[in-house]
């Protein structure tokens, strides 16, 4: 009789522990399945101001905005914009990045010139916006080819 | 069953205290030591003339506050090379008849070679007792006559000597201590550090600071970008790879020709190169160094590879270019290379540690493991790894911003006890307001005068305001309020209506009273106003001269009495120190009687309550007559005192600290009422002072594993002695 209790036990405990493992996969799955889903194009913008970095810009609504040091980090559903600040000895973006590439030893795959402050450059999947705002020159970039409008968008925006 | 166990518990522990002791042994902090080399120089070349009525050449003191580590006297600031003495020469720890070592060089035939008299170091020559030491050094004759020449048309013996320094290889605790300030003037600006600390061109490379070793490359997968201190991504759009410090340039406000300031206090050296141009190096007696690159022409603190000097906290020590290898090339590339080595090998020589001690002031702040911390590497047919680093700066980075909203707003500074109370609308945009404490202002100017009677009342406080580009502002739409809380104690010795808070727009030297409102009672004393940048609560000081004493000598005894005037504002005398002959400075209480020879010469000082300290007074006292002559104010007294030739040691300076003296007439104003001894000032002699050299390790530690010790070695004995009776516990166990 005690033996059967036991086993009785057992089978529950058992049970139970697999129904909470299933139940916790399930719930994982659909969250993958939800970051499938393209994320709707949402034209509804949010300003926002840096403390750190002293800039301002305009994100979209959905975006999770926060700051380390010296480093602004825009979370659109899990993908993320970055934008660091770095001081400058040039006058104009072209030369600062001509300057980042011989000292990096690299030289961008693309470079294009957007208007005297804005250079837009590309390396493998990354893309880079970089800014020139009085001393410094801000960087806005991101791997995430999603990401590209709201890169641009932000890129405009900051000042 | 229970006495199984309790075998049981007994065999298992004679098993395992040896790896417990282990344990508790990686568990104990280790402290770690290293050496840094301190140079005095004794003299420099020089011919001695050898004067047939004395067979002392030449002598000199030389003062050395030493607790441990070897001293080694040499011609050489390194302490390796022998140096020509002439015929005889000796030294002499703590006086002439103390400890000594004598060095025969056979009428100046041989040079002395390097001569390491750390047994005869610290106090009673206890050879380890620790303590300052003051060396006399003597070059004598020994009845050599030396080479003839003709000076002057006159026939003289004469003996050359080569430079002898005396060197310190001082063992210290490394600290790691927070204790840097940023290498330029950006105070005067108007800046403060949260402002200007993260406004550099280039990063220090966590992945990897390689930069200043041609040999060694980064991997692939790293030569392209750098990893910061405060995040673990790779960045390709930061400046830039394998950079083993930080480049500051015109965006921090340091701009060409500017001065480059001392991040803390040390021994600085100077070196140059074609990478790094005119480098001033500072030594900074913590197991610390900090290198400055491309430093220009001007200014510099140091221009001889082979001395160094003591550099006080931001003491200029040259002025910011572009020598050596700068980008862009020229005066475009401006800007201050800041380097931190630590001596991970703890042998005081730092260029060892390039690469691997290479440290990050900032620290590492990044998520996971700094990544330069555990990369090991080849170098010099020695495996290295990198170092860890901590953070160094002094001031904080997270910054005391605070945003002023058009709602207005109320802002704390806590440091000052402070408070900004911004009404509505006061801006019409968000403003940034940087908000620093500040020290008493020690230098009053008012109208291009110092104020000597007027003092400050607790701290100060610096608001600093910005819009969102970074453009200052200066003033507001609207007045506000500035209210300082402070303690009704603090009015106590001021006159209570000349209590008012003082403002000073950024950069100005003068002060300007504001129209204030001071409650006694409750100690809050505040004004309106529209305008920043820095502001103080200012009174008049109602006692500010010091005491003035007298001495009497009669019947064999001194006598001291000092009146701190004026009467009705005074507080008392704090006290009176007097020296007596070679005799160390001693606090006054009784009369003292005075034995011995007849003739001294007594000096004496009172400081009252208040801080003001009287200058040093000096009196000859004869037994034989009863003195009359006038006190003779001195200062420093460092001369010969009879004809017996005997230097006199130094006297102690009545001031604590040399920053807190009040003007011109260099009163000091300190309440702090600690003595400082000074070091004697040997012509031609180099001291390095500001070192605070740390103990030991803990007596405790090593007590508590001498116990471990004896507890393990009575657990083995006792294990074997069971091991001996063929008992097992497992054994007794299974039964």
């Amino acid at each position: 009789m005690k033996n059967i209790k036991v086993s009785k036990l057992s089978f529950t405990l058992i049970a139970f522990v697999i129904i909470v493992l299933i139940s916790l996969q399930l719930l994982n799955g659909l969250k993958i399945k939800n970051n499938q889903v393209p994320r709707k194009s949402t034209n509804k913008q949010v300003s926002y101001t840096s403390k750190s970095l002293g800039v301002f810009f305009t994100a979209p609504e959905i975006a999770k905005i926060s700051e380390n040091i010296n480093t602004i980090t825009i979370d659109i559903n899990d993908e993320v914009i970055i934008i660091s600040r770095s001081a400058s000895y040039y006058d104009n973006v072209q030369e600062h990045v001509a300057y980042l590439e011989e000292l990096n030893n690299y030289t961008f795959d693309k470079k294009e010139k957007v208007n005297e402050n804005i250079l837009m450059t590309r390396l493998g999947d990354m893309t880079m916006y970089f800014q020139k705002i009085g001393d410094y020159v801000f960087s806005i970039s991101t791997d995430y080819t999603d990401l590209y409008e709201d890169l641009e968008s932000i890129s405009y925006s900051l000042k | 069953m229970v006495i199984y166990s309790k075998h049981m518990f007994r065999y298992l522990m004679s098993k395992c205290i040896p790896y417990i002791t282990l344990l508790i042994f990686l568990l104990i902090p280790s402290n770690t030591y290293a050496i840094q080399k301190k140079v005095y120089q004794v003299t420099d070349a020089q011919q001695l003339f050898f004067n047939s009525s004395s067979q002392v050449l030449w002598y000199t003191f030389v003062h050395i506050p030493w607790k441990s580590g070897r001293v080694v006297i040499s011609s050489d600031p390194n302490g390796e090379n022998p140096a020509a003495i002439g015929p005889l020469f000796g030294v002499y720890a703590n006086g002439s008849n103390s400890e000594k070592f004598v060095f025969d060089a056979d009428c100046g035939q041989v040079k002395m070679p390097p001569l390491d008299i750390t047994h005869i170091m610290g106090p009673m020559y206890s050879g380890g007792g620790g303590g300052d030491t003051s060396l006399l050094i003597k070059y004598y004759s020994n009845f050599c006559s030396g080479e003839k020449i003709y000076v002057e048309g006159v026939k003289k013996f004469v003996f050359n000597i080569d430079p002898l320094y005396i060197v310190h290889f001082d063992d210290f605790e490394i600290s790691n201590a927070p204790f840097l300030d940023l290498p330029w003037d950006y105070e005067s600006d108007g800046n403060i550090f949260q402002e200007v600390a993260l406004t550099m061109t280039s990063y220090f490379d966590h992945e990897y600071p390689l930069l200043s070793i041609s040999m060694l490359n980064e991997p692939v997968q790293a030569n392209s970008s750098i990893i910061p201190f405060y995040s673990n991504k790779q960045f390709i759009n930061l400046s830039y790879t394998e950079h083993d410090g930080y480049d500051f340039a015109y965006a921090s406000g340091a701009r060409l020709g500017d001065s480059v300031l001392a991040a803390a206090p040390g021994t600085a050296t100077y070196r140059y190169d074609k990478w790094s141009g005119n480098a001033i190096l500072i030594d900074h007696g913590n197991g610390y160094q900090t290198r400055y690159y491309h430093l220009s022409e001007q200014d510099l603190v140091l221009k001889d590879k082979n001395k160094s000097i003591a550099v006080s906290d931001r003491q200029q020590i040259g002025r910011i270019g572009f020598t050596g290898n700068v980008l862009p090339v020229g005066a475009a590339g401006t800007h201050i290379h800041f380097m931190v080595i630590k001596d991970k090998d703890e042998n005081g020589n730092f260029d060892d540690n390039i690469p691997d001690g290479l440290v990050d002031p900032f620290g590492w702040q990044g998520d996971g493991e700094d990544p330069w911390e555990s990369y090991k590497f080849e170098y010099n047919g020695k495996s290295r790894i990198g170092a860890k680093s901590t953070y160094l700066w002094k001031n904080n980075l997270s910054s005391a911003r605070k945003t002023l909203t058009p709602i207005g707003a109320s802002i704390l500074d806590s440091g000052a006890n402070v408070t900004a109370i911004f009404p509505k609308d006061a801006v019409k945009n968000d403003v940034f307001l940087d908000i620093a404490t500040i020290a008493p202002i020690v230098r009053v100017l008012l109208d291009d005068k110092i104020q000597t009677n007027i003092r400050s009342i607790g701290n100060g406080v610096k608001i600093i305001a910005s819009d969102v580009f970074g453009n200052l502002i200066t003033k507001f739409t609207k007045t506000y309020t500035i209210r300082f809380a402070l303690d009704p104690l603090q009015f106590l010795r001021f006159d209570k209506n000349s209590i008012s808070i003082y403002s000073r727009s950024d950069g100005a030297a003068n002060w300007k009273m504001e129209l204030s409102t001071t409650d006694l009672e409750t100690g809050v004393v505040e004004t309106a106003v529209d305008h920043l940048t820095e502001f103080a609560v200012f009174g008049k000081y109602l006692d500010t001269i010091p005491p003035v004493t007298k001495m009497t000598f009669e019947s064999g005894k001194l006598e001291f009495l000092t009146i701190d005037e004026p009467a009705d504002d005074s507080i008392g005398v704090a006290y009176t120190y007097v020296k007596i002959g070679n005799d160390d400075w001693q606090l006054y209480k009784n009369p003292i009687e005075v034995n011995g020879s007849d003739k001294y010469e007594i000096q004496f000082y009172s400081a009252d309550f208040d801080g003001n300290v009287e200058t040093i007074k000096s009196e000859i006292i004869n037994k034989k007559q009863p003195t009359t002559s006038t006190p003779t104010p001195i200062t420093n007294s460092k001369q010969l005192t009879s004809d017996n030739q005997q230097p006199t040691t130094s006297t102690p300076t009545p001031i604590t600290n040399s920053k807190q003296l009040t003007s011109d007439n260099q009163q000091p104003t300190t309440k702090n009422k600690q003595l400082t001894t000074s070091i004697p000032e040997v012509k031609g002699l180099t001291t390095n002072k500001d070192y605070v050299v740390k103990t030991k390790p803990k007596i405790w530690l090593k007590i508590l594993s001498i116990i471990i010790i004896i507890i393990f070695i009575i657990i083995v004995i006792y294990g074997y002695k069971i091991k001996k009776n063929n008992f097992s516990p497992l054994k007794n166990l299974l039964k």
